[in-house]
């Protein structure tokens, strides 16, 4: 049993408590019973919840009745809301039909908004896991002359605003790597962080053992063997130990200490496996960008007097380094983007906005059908009023009830939230950081009780105000036959139904341009082929050198190449869909200079001969490398198609000279073959601008088998085992994936978002099917007798059924045109999340509107035949 | 004599769990717990309904914690026992020791050693 369960459990029972109990020391009892649920294990934090909540009840009720024998003062009010709930109560479930619709409808409104803002509290409002977190910005290098505007630090650059500014209290900076663990029961690939001592003092962490890094750790003169773990390393491998402080662990075949261990949240926390100090270099390098860097506001000073003095002293920087630093300038933002892009906030507020809608269908469907109730009632209502009871207490009757109603729904849309969260938990797509911390916290219930209360209000107020409306003497008088059916009423109903088929068919159209920019992005040309394709990550220690990297790789690729079952194999440096990674700015030596904040950027890879063959690309011209192209000066390059279209346009590119990392080293390449456009970075771009040069080992670590034959995952990965054992012990293969998996991944939070969205346009549509049904079924019920005679006058069967139908239609067709207005303006909120279909896309648009006019007439044309099988005889008599 | 109706079980288990002390409902229900060996517990909601009443009738109030024993956190209430109280407690368990009396002249239960 969670605590949050437990927690829910005892404040509902605590409701049985008086209110001037309740308040007096409910809180106090609630930390108390918190306490005692955790002094306790397993299955007796269970027993002793259900004790509590019991025992809870039990006192509330003594303790009412001790007041209601010693004070009388209250006691007529709270008889009759008790009488009112008692009344509501026993009205309801003498109608359990109309109940069990209403409850339901709401559990589902109510439970979508619930799941929702779940999610949103713990990604979006939950404030981050720092001291004063409003303190903290992160800060990036621009180099407005090469159009970048977030880059990442380079080393030099960080250590002189550590020194020179004054602004803030500290600053850190962090460097991602990955390093080797070894020594324990199996070798394994971590992720590193390699963080300047202040990193984590910056961030206001309080270690959940040991200490973090100190000052002078991260010294020149260091010697760097000092570890940090992060929360889950130290569970997953240390199995939470916390004696493993002290401990001496081998990371890349060196003995680091542990020092500490980082407590679990996001972000920072866990951008890393493991952290190492950052040493501060002799040797500056300002060309190189490669920190993320993070600082702590001093007491006082606001983010704008922090960018001033930042943007001053990268102009200091750049004056003094003009070749390597020139155009430097400081960004800097606030921290409140740490945990959602800016991509996700947008889908998470929309998904947000959808369930709003949707509660508002469930609502309005509930509010028609108390309306249709409360006109069946009014003549219960009459009398009531005819016998004293005054108007205020009618309407109070009507809003107990759907009071109760909502709370019963409120109720059971919670246990539904339960359930929809552990699905999403456990469909965990990657992208939405802090999942696994959804849980239904305070804030949530809070929301849970603030939804509660406004569809209550909301589903009550219209049957509320029609019971104080009731004319009384001529309604017992008339009957309720034509109760109901008048013009006033008649045009409430159909404005409720224009309003909940205007509010889904924005939501179906909002849905049909996701699933359609989805269908898209996997459809799009990707450029290589995923079929029978496995990629398979290889780390090798940082400190292999060139020979042995190269040496590793001749030996493994001709192993595998030689085993049966595989066509091909080629290693790369970055494997596709892992966005554009090691990047460079490029051109042609032959052309005069673009402008400088003009120099394209591609990605660059390292690959072995054969990788394109492997991935199924084309090698348009010229050739593919051989190995003595590795060691060849100038460099040998293989360009994207795209490249050679960029930059001789119409000519022969093979033979040309590249001017690689464009701006910085200039460094001049031969051009060798063109290759066949991919979109390897991301599907949903244009395809990437490729240069791929011979594997040549220097500094890379982490080496991507692509292997194509007839391989499957499980396939593979026992070759490479075996192989890697052959080889060399130590090093870890990290992770085996089929080419599909990957596709799959890259677009996991798309399909995560759409098919939310999805999902909840689908109930919003059902609902109001529902609600268009049940509103022109009823006034149907209501006209039997004028059809009859309409029919027994010569009316045509037909003629019946249009007018009927026609009837149910016109609000239908009010909401598909306020409906199809209302998506024109929110789906352009939505133009970031889609890919090769605009927000106003026609056939999405009319084909959305068809299906919902379509279901709409259906669901009218329904009570219509209905209304021509009347008995004759049955109908005359109801007159 | 005023007291001699009985108390509640959970009043007069609140009473022999302050004795002396100065403690907040938490301790309460721990030290309780406690002197029984675990054979009875407090629950919370019995336990703060039965504070409150207390307070009311004038068997315990509220009183500042003892040096060094407020800890972090949400601020909690602390009580101790009133003249009152204590009398009550003393009544109840005399009422209590005359019912055991009668019990072991039943030999019910048997004469245990001091």
């Amino acid at each position: 049993m969670s605590e949050v369960l437990a927690l829910l459990l005892f404040r509902i029972a605590a409701l049985a408590l008086p209110r001037r109990v309740r308040e007096a020391v409910g809180d106090e009892m609630q930390e108390t019973f918190r306490a005692a649920w955790r002094d306790r294990r397993g299955g007796r934090r269970l027993a002793y919840a259900l004790h509590s909540a019991g025992d809870l009840v039990r006192a509330g009720i003594g303790e009412r009745w001790r007041a209601r024998e010693t004070s009388t003062e209250r006691r007529p009010k709270v008889n009759s809301l008790w009488q009112d709930a008692r009344y509501a109560a026993r009205s309801l479930i003498k109608t359990p039909g109309f109940s069990f619709v209403a409850v339901l409808t709401l559990a589902l409104g109510i439970g979508a908004n619930v799941s929702i803002f779940s999610i949103v509290n713990a990604v979006l409002l939950r404030p981050l896991p720092f001291e004063n977190p409003e303190h903290l910005v992160e800060i990036w290098e621009s180099r407005l002359d090469r159009g970048w505007t977030n880059a990442s630090f380079s080393h030099a650059n960080f250590w002189d605003v550590q020194d020179q500014n004054t602004t803030f209290t500290s600053v850190g900076a962090l460097r991602s790597g990955s390093i080797n663990l070894t020594g324990m029961d199996y070798p394994e690939r971590l992720s590193l962080g390699s963080v300047s001592a202040s990193f984590f003092r910056t961030l206001g962490v309080t270690p959940a053992a040991g200490r973090t890094f100190a000052d002078g750790e991260d010294g020149a003169g260091a010697d760097g063997l000092q570890a940090v773990l992060s929360y889950g390393l130290w569970i997953r491998r240390f199995g939470g130990d916390p004696a493993v402080v002290g401990r001496s662990i081998a990371l890349d075949g060196r003995g680091h200490t542990v020092i500490g261990v980082l407590p679990r949240g996001e972000p920072w926390l866990d951008a890393a496996d493991i952290f190492v100090p950052l040493r501060r270099v002799d040797n500056p390098d300002r060309g190189s960008w490669e920190l993320a860097v993070i600082g702590r506001l001093a007491p006082g000073v606001s983010i704008e007097a922090a960018r001033t003095e930042l943007t001053s002293i990268a102009r200091g920087i750049a004056e003094r380094y003009p070749e390597v630093a020139r155009g430097m300038g400081i960004t800097i933002a606030p921290s409140s983007a740490w945990v959602a892009s800016e991509g996700l906030r947008r889908a998470l507020w929309i998904l947000m906005g959808a369930v709003g809608f949707l509660l508002l269908i469930a609502c309005v469907n509930l509010a028609n059908l108390s309306l249709a109730r409360a006109t069946g009632r009014v003549r219960e209502r009459a009398l009531r009023a005819a016998l004293g009871a005054s108007k205020g207490r009618l309407v109070r009757q009507a809003l107990t009830e759907s009071m109760l109603l909502s709370a019963a729904g409120a109720g059971a849309g919670v246990l539904l939230a339960v359930g929809v969260l552990k699905v999403l938990r456990s469909l965990d797509p990657g992208g939405i950081p802090r999942l696994s911390e959804v849980n239904l916290s305070p804030a949530v219930l809070g929301f849970t009780a603030l939804a509660m209360v406004i569809t209550g209000l909301a589903t009550g107020i219209i049957p509320a105000i029609h019971a104080a409306q009731g004319e009384l003497g001529s309604t017992l008088r008339e009957g309720d036959r034509n109760v109901g059916t008048g013009r006033g009423l008649a045009r409430v109903r159909g404005l409720l139904v224009a309003v909940e088929v205007s509010a889904s068919l924005a939501l179906l159209i909002g849905a049909g341009l996701l699933v359609r920019s989805f269908g898209a992005v996997l459809g799009t040309n990707r450029g290589f082929q995923t079929e029978d394709r496995v990629v398979a990550e290889v780390a090798l220690p940082d400190a292999s050198t060139p020979a042995q990297v190269d040496q590793f790789l001749a030996t493994l690729t001709a192993r595998l190449e030689g085993h049966p079952g595989i066509t091909s194999v080629a290693a790369v440096s970055m494997r596709p869909l892992r966005g554009v990674g090691t990047g460079m700015g490029f051109a042609a030596s032959d052309k005069p200079d673009p402008p400088s904040d003009q120099v394209p950027w591609a990605g660059w890879r390292m690959i072995t001969a054969g990788y394109f063959r492997t991935l199924g690309v084309p090698l348009l011209r010229g050739r593919d490398f051989t190995p003595a192209d590795q060691i060849a000066k100038p460099w040998r390059v293989i360009i994207s198609q795209r490249i050679a279209d960029l930059l001789w346009p119409g000519e022969e590119a093979v033979g040309r000279q590249l001017i690689m990392w464009k701006g910085q080293s200039n460094r001049p390449a031969e051009v060798i073959g063109v290759a066949a456009d991919m979109r390897d970075w991301d599907l949903a771009g244009d395809p990437s601008y490729g240069v791929y040069f011979p594997y040549y080992g220097a500094g890379a670590s982490t080496i991507y088998f692509v292997v194509h034959g007839r391989a499957t995952p499980e396939a593979v990965r026992p070759v490479f085992r075996q192989l890697l054992a052959e080889i060399d012990a130590t090093i870890p293969l990290a992770r085996v994936a089929s080419l599909e998996d990957l596709v799959g991944e890259s677009v996991a939070s798309r399909r995560f978002i759409m098919l939310l969205l999805t999902a909840f346009a689908v109930v919003a549509l059902l609902l109001a099917l529902a609600g268009v049904y049940g509103v022109l079924s009823y006034a149907v019920s209501r006209r039997t007798s004028e059809i009859r005679v309409r029919l027994a006058l010569g009316a045509s069967p037909s003629a019946v059924v249009r007018l009927i139908v026609g009837q149910g239609m016109r609000p239908v067709l009010i909401g598909l045109v306020v409906g199809v207005a209302a998506a024109l303006a929110l789906t352009r909120l939505m133009t970031g999340l889609l890919f090769g279909v605009s927000a106003t896309d026609l056939p999405t648009y009319l084909g959305v509107a068809t299906l919902l006019g379509g279901a709409a007439l259906v669901s009218c044309y329904v009570p219509a035949r209905q209304a021509l099988g009347v008995d004759v005889v049955a109908a005359l008599r109801k007159e | 004599m005023r007291f001699s109706a009985p108390l509640s079980p959970p009043v007069f288990h609140v009473l022999l769990a302050l004795g002396d002390d100065v403690l907040h409902g938490y301790a309460i229900m721990q030290r309780f717990e406690e002197i029984t060996r675990g054979s009875e517990q407090l629950l919370p909601g019995t336990l703060y309904v039965t504070l409150a009443r207390m307070v009311e009738q004038g068997l315990i109030e509220e009183a500042r914690p003892k040096a060094g024993e407020q800890s972090g956190g949400a601020p909690r209430r602390y009580y101790r026992l009133t003249a009152r109280g204590r009398a009550a407690g003393r009544a109840e368990s005399e009422r209590l020791r005359r019912l055991v009396q009668v019990a072991r002249e039943r030999a019910w239960l048997p004469e245990t050693a001091r």
